[in-house]
């Protein structure tokens, strides 16, 4: 039993974690735009390589965060103009699916760039250094990662509940029509909605880097892992987005230890099609009404 | 930049148009054949290895270009013909290369038996994930196969006794008997290459002028259109994954008898991409749009070799800038030739239309109801319909009349009630099947194909069970005459070509009509088909539904132009709220004070 | 002073090939309500689309001596011109107090006219959530989110479809209250009813154009509509 805590439990919901934001960063764009970032993946892996690359240019680290802040903003802003906004709640799933999947093999040669696509070891975020808690070796990460996905989460919650820019977030995804018909403007929400999903990117990628290598060649794998946690939790649920990370973080290193660590990505593959045989709308979503 | 294009594009059509015309019929019917295409391409690139020889460096990148050629062109069959973004035909094409690899390096397979047990492979594996796939919408379909692709490639390295691993397969050499001496001339495997690369384009361009490829592109573009028609969307997409991903593991095999040596490497993530966006720049769609996205994108990056990353940024850029100004990709057009289907319906001969006389009932609804969230639309309605009778459905915005059509299609489930034909209950059968049934209908907006030709369009409606030859012959007469009213006349060369893109709403009115009555239906659907129509298209429009009407047809007609209703039905049903608020002749309507209430609010 | 004059010069809608509104002109005065009436698909949610800027459209717009056909429909919205849609459009995930909360925000000023003053039968139901209320509650709150969106000009689309008459005759009391507390209502109606009730001027649309001008009042108005709906 202490062994399954340790090995699978531990790490498998630190994982999980991080598969959660990714999701929640899904989910932040999806609800407002109809719009799924392939290119959220390789967003997680910039945050950590603008750091290091700023770090590298001989900036302090604080600065190095800053400035890679900024780099996210600006590469959020220019995917939201050329890949999201022409697409926002059209239907033409397969127009901002090849868009955001364009951006996305951009994104992931010019984050091959500064180091060859190398892994590179990062020791600007949080310590991976585990100590012993309450007969547990934990890291520091591990730890960060589970509170920062219910914080984020949290946050998001209470932002689309208590904010205005939250409710107009809110209004724009129920109907666009009559969002517009009252004065909020889709493009501004889509900016919001796009730049708010590139902040979430933004700490899962510090923590990424944190518990392992950073990796640009991981970007597609981590959209692939995000999107099985949005399919496990119901598309555009913050709460199922969470859920449906932890769920595939443990059952994935499950299968990593006892089975195999080449059968991660089967297991997480075949959780996604048992979703889809039994629950096409996931554990939380609500199956659509059908339209003619 | 997208002025420019559209310029160079306008002067490539009018070319074509020219030379088109000036080409005598025969010929340009023996020139539109997949066949002649194909001839020509195995002609060409024959020529071309003979003139540099299978060893040199363009005979190797023509033989390049022929495999990922068959690679693109079943990708062509899943995301063009199917509409299913595909991003594993990179893992087909891993697998077909490894099935290949392991039957000649372990087992000493020759090449024409390894080839089609790597095809074969192919073809299981896309099925197996076409089961699944072929229920999800875009977006699951896309993050499936990129599951799939991702787990290939662990496959791969995890099965190392088999796959080498790492290490790859090397020595994958072609041989013409089991066990025998691979053979020592490049050229076998040159021919091989070249010959396949020639037939899948003939196989793909042959399933597109088929009935199932038919079907198939109807359902990419209009999916309940085309349920409406009886086909239904679910098989068509998986045997389109299953033969997209069986050329694609063709071409992967292949590859392995051109390199002679594979691993892991050759087989990233982005070579997936690198199929999609050669279909998509060449016109996903289009037959030979896919070939020409091959060819463009093994020979550019060849120039940008000794630029590191320009490849892959050329990709994606390519990629984002297609999808804002030129999204349909560079051969934007899809239709395919059905010339049958014209050809039958311009035969048909004149019919005479007998008296119009309601007959026995066949069509009964009872007590039907239908909510939507708690809201009644229907709120138990029951109505009868006679052969050969014209019942005109009308009542103000919100009354049930789409939701009375739409349940008796078949299109929502009703949430109580009885819907029977000739007896039998339709309750609860897809839309599909009750086309099927003999149902056929039309929708408010038309529900019709842009990417097809007017002839693929009146080759999509099949009849099903019997019909007698007068209404059969009726049926095919109006038909013909709703197209003439559109101005789409079947003898113009131009319905052979012309997409439903490039029409006018009223046009795919009548377009849409005609394919009602394509299936020779029993009971016809008509949802506000007068909607957007002149006064003289409408006056033509009445007197198709008066004569299949008099041929036997039953018909449900939804409008608002009252003159129009009582010119033509038999009866008229008055829905307000949901349930059957007047019933009568068309006549004794505007003499009830209930109905002008509820109809116009005069009081 | 609640109201603004609303002036359509020319207005010009198509979709596609077709032409859905052609050339129309009209002038809705402060504090009075002038009515768009005509069969289905004569163009009458077309044109308030195309004032509203949800569908892009030919022609000038003002309100008073502001320019609106060059802007996006949000700003058009902030700048007073209230839209009522054709179906509602409420926020259904949202409550009905956050329906009323998310018009304000975007509004120019504070409305002068409560939108709970206007339709007190909300009140009771302010945390309930819009997707659950009944059509014509959700009609009542549409009209109220218009209105806390404190605009000058109030667009109305159909607002009686699917009511049931009692709720009918509440809607056309709301009308009133509206055009007198000065806004300028500009309304689409199937029901000639309610413009004879509140005594509007008429616009009756055929195929897209202009086919009378008239009073509510007019005792010829059901002939001419009849006339019209047969063309």
């Amino acid at each position: 039993m202490d062994e399954f805590l340790q090995t699978v439990l531990v790490p498998g919901l630190a994982d999980g974690a991080i598969y959660g934001l990714v999701a929640v960063g899904f989910a932040t764009l999806f609800t407002t735009t109809g719009v799924i970032n392939f290119a959220h993946g390789q967003m997680v892996m910039l945050m950590p390589m603008s750091v290091l690359v700023a770090v590298g240019a001989g900036l302090p680290v604080w600065l190095a965060y800053v400035a890679a802040l900024a780099v996210m903003v600006v590469v959020a802003l220019t995917v939201e103009w050329t890949a999201v906004r022409p697409f926002v709640q059209s239907g033409q799933s397969a127009s901002w699916l090849l868009s955001t999947l364009a951006v996305s093999v951009v994104l992931a040669e010019l984050l091959a760039v500064p180091y060859s696509g190398e892994s590179r070891n990062f020791t600007y975020g949080v310590s991976k250094h585990r100590f012993d808690l309450a007969g547990l070796a934990v890291s520091p990460a591990e730890l960060t990662a589970v509170a920062a996905l219910f914080v984020v989460a949290g946050l998001l919650v209470v932002f689309y509940r208590r904010t205005r820019i939250g409710l107009e977030l809110r209004a724009i995804a129920d109907d666009l029509d009559g969002a517009e018909a009252i004065g909020i403007s889709r493009a501004r929400a889509s900016q919001i909605a796009t730049v708010l999903s590139a902040l979430v990117a933004a700490v899962t990628g510090v923590l990424v880097a944190s518990t392992q290598l950073v990796t640009p060649s991981l970007g597609l794998s981590y959209t692939f892992y995000g999107f099985v946690a949005t399919a496990i939790g119901g598309m555009g649920s913050i709460g199922g987005a969470v859920a449906g990370g932890l769920v595939i973080g443990v059952v994935s290193q499950f299968a990593g230890v006892h089975v195999g660590s080449l059968t991660v990505n089967l297991t997480v593959f075949l959780l996604l099609v048992v979703v889809y045989v039994v629950r096409p709308h996931g554990l939380f979503g609500a199956a659509p009404v059908r339209a003619v | 930049m997208s002025y420019r294009l559209s310029a160079l594009s306008r002067a490539l059509r009018a070319a074509a148009a020219r030379g088109h015309d000036a080409t005598p019929a025969p010929v340009r019917r023996v020139l539109a054949r997949p066949a002649a295409h194909s001839a020509a391409l195995l002609v060409t690139a024959t020529a071309l290895l003979a003139l540099w020889g299978p060893l040199s460096y363009n005979g190797y990148v023509l033989q390049l270009v022929c495999l990922y050629a068959v690679a693109t062109l079943g990708l062509n069959i899943t995301t063009g013909y199917a509409g299913a973004l595909s991003l594993g035909q990179g893992a087909s094409f891993a697998i077909g290369a490894y099935v290949t690899a392991v039957l000649v390096v372990s087992h000493g397979w020759p090449i024409w038996a390894a080839l089609p047990v790597a095809a074969l492979a192919g073809l299981a594996a896309g099925a197996l994930a076409g089961f699944p796939a072929g229920r999800l919408g875009a977006i699951g379909l896309a993050m499936m196969s990129l599951g799939l692709m991702l787990v290939v490639n662990d496959m791969l390295i995890q099965f190392q006794s088999v796959t080498g691993g790492n290490n790859g397969l090397a020595g994958i050499d072609a041989r013409l008997w089991f066990g025998g001496e691979p053979v020592s001339t490049p050229w076998v495997v040159a021919i091989v290459i070249v010959v396949v690369a020639s037939v899948s384009y003939w196989l793909h361009a042959r399933y597109r002028t088929s009935r199932l490829g038919r079907a198939t592109v109807a359902v990419r573009d209009e999916p309940i259109g085309a349920s409406a028609l009886g086909v239904s969307g679910y098989l068509t997409k998986v045997v389109a994954f299953a033969a997209g991903s069986a050329l694609g593991a063709l071409s992967g095999g292949l590859f392995s008898f051109l390199s002679a040596y594979i691993s892991p490497d050759a087989f990233s993530s982005n070579l997936s991409i690198l199929f999609l966006v050669m279909v998509v720049l060449g016109g996903s769609g289009s037959r030979l749009g896919p070939v020409v996205g091959a060819v463009l994108l093994v020979l550019i990056p060849l120039r940008l070799d000794a630029y590191p990353h320009l490849n892959n940024l050329l990709y994606g850029a390519l990629l984002i800038v297609l999808m804002r100004l030129r999204p349909r990709g560079l051969f934007s057009r899809t239709a395919a030739p059905a010339p049958q289907a014209l050809r039958d319906l311009a035969a048909t001969p004149e019919v005479e239309v007998p008296e119009r006389a309601p007959g026995e009932p066949i069509l009964k609804v009872t007590d039907l109801r239908r909510s939507f969230g708690g809201v009644d639309a229907l709120g138990g309605v029951s109505m009868e319909l006679r052969r050969g009778e014209i019942v005109g459905l009308i009542g103000p915005n919100g009354s049930g009349k789409t939701t009375l059509l739409n349940v008796v299609s078949g299109h929502y489930p009703p949430t109580a009630g009885r819907i029977t034909l000739h007896g039998t209950d339709l309750g609860g059968l897809g839309a599909a099947a009750v086309a099927k049934r003999g149902v056929s209908r039309t929708f408010q907006t038309p529900k019709t194909f842009p990417g097809m030709s007017i002839e693929e369009h009146l080759a999509l409606p099949a009849v099903h069970g019997e019909r007698d030859e007068a209404m059969r012959d009726a049926c095919r007469r109006g038909a013909l005459t709703l197209l003439e009213l559109g101005g789409l006349d079947p003898h113009d060369p131009a319905a052979g070509t012309r997409e439903s893109r490039v029409m006018s709403h009223g046009q795919l009115r009548f377009l849409e009509a005609a394919m009602a009555l394509g299936t020779c239906p029993e009971v016809l659907l008509l949802d506000e088909p007068a909607a957007g129509l002149s006064a003289a298209e409408i006056e033509g429009f009445e007197r198709v539904v008066s004569d299949v009407a008099a041929a036997g047809v039953a018909v449900v007609i939804v409008e608002h132009h009252l003159d129009m209703i009582s010119r033509l039905v038999d009866r008229v049903v008055v829905l307000d709220l949901g349930t059957v608020l007047w019933e009568g002749e068309p006549g004794d309507l505007h003499s009830v004070d209930s109905v002008r209430a509820a109809y116009m609010g005069v009081a | 002073m609640n109201g603004g004059r609303l002036k359509v010069d020319a207005l010009r809608v198509r979709y596609g090939g077709v032409t859905a509104v052609e050339d129309l002109s009209l002038t809705v005065e402060p504090g009075t309500c002038l009515a768009l009436l005509g069969a289905n698909g004569a163009g009458k949610t077309s044109t308030l689309r195309g004032i509203g800027g949800l569908e892009s459209a030919g022609g000038g717009i003002w309100l008073d001596d502001l320019r609106l056909d060059n802007l996006p429909a949000s700003r058009r919205a902030r700048a007073g011109l209230g839209h009522v849609l054709e179906g509602r459009h409420v926020f259904k995930s949202l409550s009905v107090a956050e329906n009323l909360r998310v018009a304000a925000a975007r509004a120019a000023h504070k409305p002068e006219l409560d939108p709970l003053d206007l339709l007190p039968e909300l009140r009771p139901m302010l945390q309930r959530l819009a997707g659950g209320l009944s059509g014509g509650q959700q009609q009542m709150l549409a009209i109220a989110r218009a209105v806390a969106g404190a605009p000058r000009v109030i667009m109305l689309d159909e607002p009686t479809n699917g009511l049931s008459p009692k709720l009918v005759g509440r809607t056309i009391e709301i009308l009133a209250d509206l055009r007198d507390a000065g806004f300028a209502v500009l309304l689409v109606e199937q029901r000639v009813e309610v413009a004879q009730k509140l005594e509007a001027d008429v616009v009756v649309l055929r195929h897209g154009h202009v086919a009378h001008r008239v009073r509510g009042t007019d005792p010829e108005l059901p002939d001419l509509l009849q006339a019209a709906y047969l063309s």
